[in-house]
């Protein structure tokens, strides 16, 4: 193969015709493609898009249903759902997909700003998400996504949802309250400072009370305002009868600070501000930091998500064409379904004869051939020829609804997880507040007077903060660590989840393949055709064809080749005549005319022949993913068993678990079927990490220990994930377990680190003989060993 | 010493200041995006680029 092409890197077939010019250097492109996006780019005046860029570009889609899909989102009732208007202006927020570098904000702010009626437009990077304000009455929101789509980005309306918009408001919040707590941290120590330098008889009076005073002005709204959470959480905890982290930090809080209160009111005692404010930021800082990596992205957290899939075409009683949102069909719609665009709704076809990509609902990757009055399920692929269909069942009712309902039913029985951090919590919790009772029991013996503050002291100086930020703190390292290697994780236990598991399940189709056919093999029967001839002529009779086999002749298309009077047999083949014969091209029975053995070999093979002669056979296949080998290797050597379930036919699926090295595996599998297979595994005591992308993988995804979805997933896969990948990298999950043990190992550190320091501090403090400067120093060392111990996490390097 | 009773009501204020700074900033959006501006400044918008637009809408923006 020669160079890889130059938008995309994916190899350039040999010959082929498409190329950009670059500084008056002709660069090499694979594909029609590639070539219609970079000419938009560099004749957009972007070019140094290509300079600034970090990651390759993705492959653009080539998906002549697209603009009918954009169409409907100039709809009024759908463009009410994300376009807010005002003072003339509409503005709205979109998912963008394919964002990989930060180069790509730069081209879609660049080439937006650049077209007439845009007023402002924002990438931001973290969330994969855009936000654009126009003038409606110059632009149409369809022309925005046909502009992102000509630069090779596809996008989708965004409006947050519920969840989504609490999540906001309670990070804006936590800012608020980090921001209280850094400010009030700071002047505290400040006055502080004095208090622990100054000689006894050295700071007169009044300045001694000052600083008290002014101390406890500052620390009073950084424990009612920046440390509520902890007492709301702590409050929660305690009515369900249980006993988290939360409690020992309120109890250190609210004690010390009312302890602190009584001292300086009374003018006797001990004040620990200054350890109450640290305390409090130090907690918030890992928290807001943990949150924060766990953002979400993309399309995750969208409310419009299960509403915009399709648009459909609802023909009217007098032919008429009409583009409506898929929710919109009714039982009995007669809609027009065009080759190239998924199928809206479930229902009978009325018209036309097509073969249907249903990859997605079952897990074939080889479309099935459907005619007049045969059955079409929802969000299938038509390939080949318009259909008009009749719907039977649209929104709630359809199948894919009943797949949900076994997800949701999935999700309910998800195995739970009894959290590491959670257990040794609790044990951790009733042990010191026994210790404390019993210090203070010994000491109301011993001496009244002081019973109250050495029991004081033992709760600040074992003041579980290093314990308390033992967790958090390796998380949010681990989750950064994550996210710049492309794995977003979206559920709060995911990684230790993650670091627990035994087994690894891939689907196939999509997950360990790449969900697209690629030509593996060429034959010719006798010498009258050479092989690249014969795949040259292939590819022209399939030029205009959406059909998963088209695609894997795309790369061969020569321009001097055009095929003519192309006629589809839907489930057998193709007619066309060029240069004055009549080829065929399909299954042997078809082309031949007669059954003919294909040449010994895997794949799909199909027979090209010529006026009736046999002249070639191709061998189709669809492909591992690049890394799916190593990926899987990788994963065997830390120890897991690999599985694979797809819905697809058995010798597909043995053949590419023979290629893997993938033992166990089960093909033909339905939905259900899988979700049998999952708890048989748990069952047995296997907690399981399942990897997928598809409609039929959902309810595994959600019924597994922790679900990774694609980054080409489904929508309905994704939000039953618990972590996306970001780029096509299978490697990607070997590293997510590698960083998630390590992160469980960090945590165990900490954990341990702290234990230790609270069982030489106890002592010490139920004695009577730590200093409250002494308890407030060993307590910020021993938080500031855990951080650093976490940061260890995000110092290992980032493989390409 | 009697100064501290003037600069510490000043550091007060100082601080009360820049607590309703940080809060205004919260609630415009400030703190939304924190990667994306980071990279944006690297890229150079005046690098020598192929100057000329083919795009059929080119000619429709009005002046600016």
């Amino acid at each position: 193969m020669s160079a890889p092409c130059y938008h995309c890197g994916t190899p350039v077939p040999d010959g082929a015709p498409w190329r950009i010019v670059i500084d008056e250097t002709p660069e090499p492109l694979c594909c029609p493609g590639c070539e219609a996006v970079a000419h938009a780019i560099v004749e957009g005046g972007l070019a140094n898009y290509y300079r600034y860029r970090t990651e390759l570009s993705p492959r653009p889609a080539a998906d002549e249903a697209r603009p009918q899909t954009w169409a409907a989102f100039d709809h009024p009732d759908l463009q009410a759902q994300f376009v807010h208007t005002g003072n003339g202006q509409a503005s709205a927020t979109l998912a963008v997909e394919n964002i990989t570098c930060a180069a790509c904000a730069w081209l879609i702010e660049h080439h937006l700003n650049a077209l007439a009626g845009i007023t402002q437009s924002a990438v931001n990077l973290a969330e994969h998400r855009l936000r654009v304000s126009w003038d409606p009455a110059v632009l149409s929101p369809s022309r925005l996504f046909a502009e992102l789509a000509a630069i090779g980005y596809d996008a989708l309306p965004f409006e947050p949802d519920s969840a989504y918009r609490r999540q906001q408001r309670e990070e804006r919040m936590t800012v608020r309250r980090l921001i209280v707590a850094a400010v009030g941290m700071m002047q505290v120590v400040m006055f502080s400072i004095p208090l622990y330098v100054a000689g006894p008889g050295e700071l007169d009076a009044g300045m001694d009370a000052l600083f008290h005073w002014l101390s406890l002005a500052l620390t009073t709204p950084v424990v009612l305002f920046s440390a509520r959470p902890f007492f709301r959480e702590a409050g929660r905890a305690l009515v369900h009868r249980r006993l988290t982290m939360e409690v020992p930090v309120a109890l250190a809080i609210g004690g010390a600070y009312l302890a602190s209160l009584y001292a300086v009111v009374t003018r006797q005692g001990e004040v620990y501000f200054d350890s109450i404010a640290m305390f409090t930021f130090f907690l918030l800082f890992s928290r807001y930091l943990e949150a924060r990596t766990r953002r979400r992205s993309g399309q995750s957290g969208n409310a419009l998500a299960g509403a915009l899939p399709a648009a459909a075409l609802r023909l009217d009683a007098d032919g008429g064409e009409q583009v409506v949102p898929a929710s919109h069909l009714k039982r009995g719609d007669r809609i027009l379904v065009k080759p190239g665009a998924s199928v809206p709704a479930d229902g009978v076809i009325e018209q036309g004869e097509s073969s249907l990509d249903e990859s997605m609902l079952t897990g074939e990757h080889l479309p099935v051939t459907r005619r007049a009055g045969e059955r079409v399920t929802g969000a299938s692929q038509n390939m080949e020829n318009a259909l008009t269909v009749r719907v039977t069942q649209a929104g709630g009712e359809a199948t894919i609804s009943a797949i949900l309902d076994v997800t949701d039913r999935a999700f309910a029985a998800r195995p739970a997880l009894a959290r590491l951090a959670e257990r040794m919590a609790h044990r951790f919790v009733l042990r010191l507040l026994l210790v404390s009772l019993l210090v203070a029991l010994a000491w109301s013996v011993i001496d009244p007077g002081r019973t109250f503050w050495v029991t004081l002291s033992v709760l600040v100086v074992t003041c579980p903060c290093a314990l308390a930020l033992a967790a958090p703190t390796a998380l949010a390292a681990g989750h950064g660590q994550l996210k710049r290697r492309g794995v977003l994780i979206t559920r709060a236990d995911a990684l230790e989840a993650l670091a627990g598991i035994t087994h690894v399940v891939f689907d196939k189709t999509g997950t360990l393949t790449r969900g697209e056919m690629r030509l593996t093999a060429t034959v010719a029967i006798d010498d009258a055709l050479e092989p690249p001839r014969a795949r040259a002529i292939a590819a022209a009779l399939e030029a205009h064809s959406e059909h998963p086999i088209a695609t894997a002749f795309r790369p061969f298309r020569t321009p001097a080749l055009a095929a003519e009077r192309v006629a589809r047999h839907p489930g057998f083949g193709l007619e066309a005549s060029l240069e004055g014969a009549t080829w065929r091209l399909g299954r042997a029975s078809f082309a031949a005319g007669r059954a003919l053995t294909p040449p010994e070999g895997p794949g799909l093979w199909l027979l090209l022949s010529e006026d009736g002669i046999p002249r070639a056979w191709f061998a189709l296949e669809d492909f591992p993913r690049e890394d799916a080998l190593e990926a899987v290797d990788r994963l065997k050597t830390q120890g897991l068993c690999v599985e694979l379930l797809s819905g697809d036919t058995v010798p597909a699926v043995e053949r590419l678990a023979e290629t893997l090295g993938i033992s166990r595996w089960q093909a033909e599998a339905t939905p259900e079927g899988k979700l049998d297979r999952l708890r048989a595994l748990q069952a047995e005591g296997a907690r399981v990490l399942m990897v997928g992308d598809g409609i039929n993988d959902v309810p595994v995804l959600a019924g597994a220990d922790v679900a990774i979805a694609m980054n080409g997933a489904t929508d309905l896969a994704r939000t039953r994930a618990d972590a996306l990948l970001l780029s096509p990298r299978l490697m990607r999950v070997s590293e997510a377990v590698e960083i998630a043990r390590a992160t469980r190992q960090v945590m165990r550190q900490n954990m341990a680190w702290s234990v230790a320091y609270n069982a030489v501090a106890l002592p010490l403090a139920a004695l009577g003989l730590v200093a409250p400067w002494l308890a407030a120093l060993g307590m910020s060392l021993s938080s500031l060993v855990v951080v650093g111990n976490a940061l260890r996490l995000t110092r290992r390097r980032v493989n390409p | 010493m009697t100064i501290l009773y003037l600069l510490i009501p000043l550091s007060l204020v100082l601080l009360g200041l820049a607590v309703w700074a940080f809060f205004w900033a919260v609630s415009n959006d400030q703190f939304e995006d924190l990667e994306s501006p980071a990279h944006r400044i690297l890229f150079d918008d005046d690098l020598p680029a192929p100057p000329t637009r083919r795009r059929p809408d080119a000619t429709e923006e009005p002046p600016p």
